[in-house]
């Protein structure tokens, strides 16, 4: 059953790599249902998260390992939910974008499947190895959809990205190297039971490498610098994709992971990932701020949010743990909506840049209300799903004693909304220029997956109601609290059943 | 420990890779550097498979007409250079497109094209 939310998409890949690029129809029904399938599968296996234990597959001789397996425990589940609901809105948005944009439909199903695959298998993968395979699966595919509009300015921001991740692989592939040396062993659980963190100089330069490996990943600050040029040019759904799925499956994903369950929660780590989250949630907003790209703003705002989710998981208390848990699935709902409102004007007005946008409001009524709603979003006004997971990330600074932490992220907040006070200004709301008076609203494929989103962003805070937080967000947070010793225990008791 | 052979000479490549990426602006000069860094991490990998001796760990009483390595190490990295030959084919491919719309390959004139 766990194995399914990987294979189905790499199915998916070897079918319509035989398809005709001229057979359009089929390649897209087959994409829809196999989105569709994925989703199903997902729901199923967080059904059987929820009722009880976590779902163990060993898989015997692989590489010649016996212990090879995946596990879906309760913060697999979180992710590969929110990563599958998220590949089945940007399928059905892409269907018309990139007919629009005249982009190879067969390439681009196959490696937005490929990416998918990749991060499933990351999500539930319980070794290193596979880690580092499923990795480097959604990367190389990720790569080449970042060049997928095949302009000639693309292939720099595609150089770019690639030197950056190569580079990164490398280091999560040095830091298995060092990991291996020491205890003979790269499954998870062995890693976690065997592991002790003495500070020497080894185990240091372990960490030093494991963790800007995985920041490269998330994109935080120090280690942006390919974000917003990627992000700028791949496909809107792409970049949707980008700051959705792919930053966190593979990089904050690991992150909690690894630092969860197999560093327990090391104090100077955390210290470490705190400033790391400040340092971001600052750079990325102030830098946002001066964008006149709607999409490298949005970008920039990516890495700013990614902040967020870092200061309340290193505040190590369960308030902050659950409100960069609800942030993450927050952010992953209202930045790929602003995204696709991106790739809706991009593909209704043929413009990327604000100034040359204006009184689109009246034009595209649905992608400037959904616009809005993300935008009061991801800015933490009161209503909506960003104020809530905020509220509990700042709560939690306030009580693990960093209150200059807790001043900047509000601070913050106030920047992100006074940047998307000018995205609405500039972009929806104005004069309506000349040359946009024949623009019309997007078809129904591209607005659906839209409202969706922005429906979610207005009753997303029931998430957080009692009974219902401990039935989705809670079981990630007991994975992250149970530390060391429940990862090992929740292991073996599922290897038993 | 640290101290060990291996741990110097293959992060001695790695840095040396490193650098070269860094400090380059020429984009074959990087995917030198980067497959530089991988071989290190390869290389680094196949020693710490080596066992003294070619002797199995744990069965003392062994037969010596045959000897091992660590079999799991041998695996992974012929899969890690098939990855890391995919990532490097990718980033020559951009390099040749780069080549042919701006008629360079440094990075800094690429930018000044663009202006």
């Amino acid at each position: 059953m766990v194995t399914l939310l990987f294979f189905i998409p790499i199915f998916a890949v070897i079918a319509i790599s035989f398809i005709n690029g001229e057979r359009i129809k089929t390649i897209k029904t087959i994409s829809v249902l196999t989105a569709c399938a994925e989703l199903i599968v997902s729901v199923r296996v967080f059904t059987r998260v929820l009722s009880g234990t976590p779902v163990v597959k060993i898989a015997h001789n692989v590489l010649g390992l016996n212990d090879y397996y995946f596990m879906a425990d309760g913060l697999s589940i979180l992710f590969v939910l929110v990563v599958n609901s998220l590949l089945l809105l940007v399928t059905v948005f892409s269907l018309e974008y990139i007919k629009r944009r005249g982009i190879g439909v067969k390439q681009y199903f196959m490696f937005l499947f490929a990416v998918f695959a990749g991060i499933n298998g990351t999500l539930i993968s319980g070794d290193l190895i596979g880690i580092f395979i499923f990795v480097e699966l959604a990367s190389i595919s990720s790569y080449i959809l970042t060049a997928m509009d095949r302009k000639d300015e693309n292939y720099e921001a595609a150089i770019k990205y690639i030197v950056f991740g190569t580079i990164s692989s490398l280091l999560l592939l040095l830091s298995m190297a060092f990991i291996y040396s020491k205890i003979s062993s790269l499954s998870l659980a062995d890693i976690s039971g065997l592991w002790t963190i003495y500070r020497n100089v080894g185990n240091m330069a372990t960490l030093v490498v494991l963790i800007s490996a995985l920041c490269i990943k998330s994109a935080i600050v120090p280690f942006h610098f390919w974000a917003p040029d990627a992000y700028v040019s791949a496909p809107s759904p792409i970049s949707a994709v980008f700051s959705g799925a792919i930053n966190k499956g593979l990089g904050v994903y690991l992150l909690m992971r690894f630092s969860a369950n197999i560093l327990a929660f090391d104090r100077v780590i955390m210290q470490l990932l705190a400033f790391l989250g400040v340092v971001s949630i600052v750079i990325g907003v102030v830098l946002a701020i001066y964008q006149w790209n709607y999409k490298r703003l949005l970008a920039y705002h990516s890495i700013s949010q990614l902040g967020y989710i870092f200061l309340g998981f290193s505040a190590a208390n369960p308030v902050g743990i659950l409100g960069a848990l609800f942030h993450l699935v927050n952010h992953s709902i209202f930045k790929p909506l602003l995204f696709l409102t991106a790739g809706s004007i991009e593909t209704s007005t043929g413009k990327s840049d604000l100034k040359e946008m204006g009184g689109l409001s009246k034009k595209l009524p649905v992608t400037s209300f959904s616009s809005m709603i993300a935008s009061l979003s991801i800015s933490g006004v009161p209503p909506f799903n960003g104020f809530w997971s905020k509220l509990l990330i700042i709560i939690a600074c306030v009580r693990a004693e960093m209150y200059v932490y807790a001043l900047i992220a509000a601070a913050g907040s106030i920047l992100t909304l006074s940047s998307f006070l000018k995205v609405q200004r500039y972009a929806f709301y104005g004069f309506l220029k000349d040359e946009n008076k024949n623009v019309t609203e997007s078809p129904l494929s591209m607005t659906v997956p839209m409202i969706i989103l922005a429906f979610l962003c207005v009753f997303l805070g029931i998430l957080l109601l009692p009974g219902i937080d401990r039935s989705f967000l809670g079981l990630a947070l007991d994975v992250i609290m149970s530390g060391k010793e429940g990862y090992c225990n929740a292991v073996s008791e599922g290897m038993l059943k | 420990m640290i101290l060990e052979l291996e741990y110097i000479f293959s992060s001695f490549i790695f840095v040396a890779g490193f650098i070269a990426v860094v400090l380059n602006k020429n984009i074959l000069k990087t995917i030198i550097g980067l497959s530089l860094m991988g071989y290190s991490v390869c290389l680094f990998f196949v020693v710490r498979g080596y066992t003294y001796m070619g002797q199995i760990p744990i069965i003392e009483q062994h037969e010596t007409s045959f000897r091992i390595v660590d079999p799991l190490v041998q695996s992974l990295v012929m899969l890690l250079l098939l990855i890391e030959l995919l990532s490097l084919v990718l980033l020559s491919v951009m390099a040749y497109k780069i080549h042919k719309h701006y008629g360079t390959l440094n990075l800094d004139e690429i930018r000044k094209l663009k202006g």
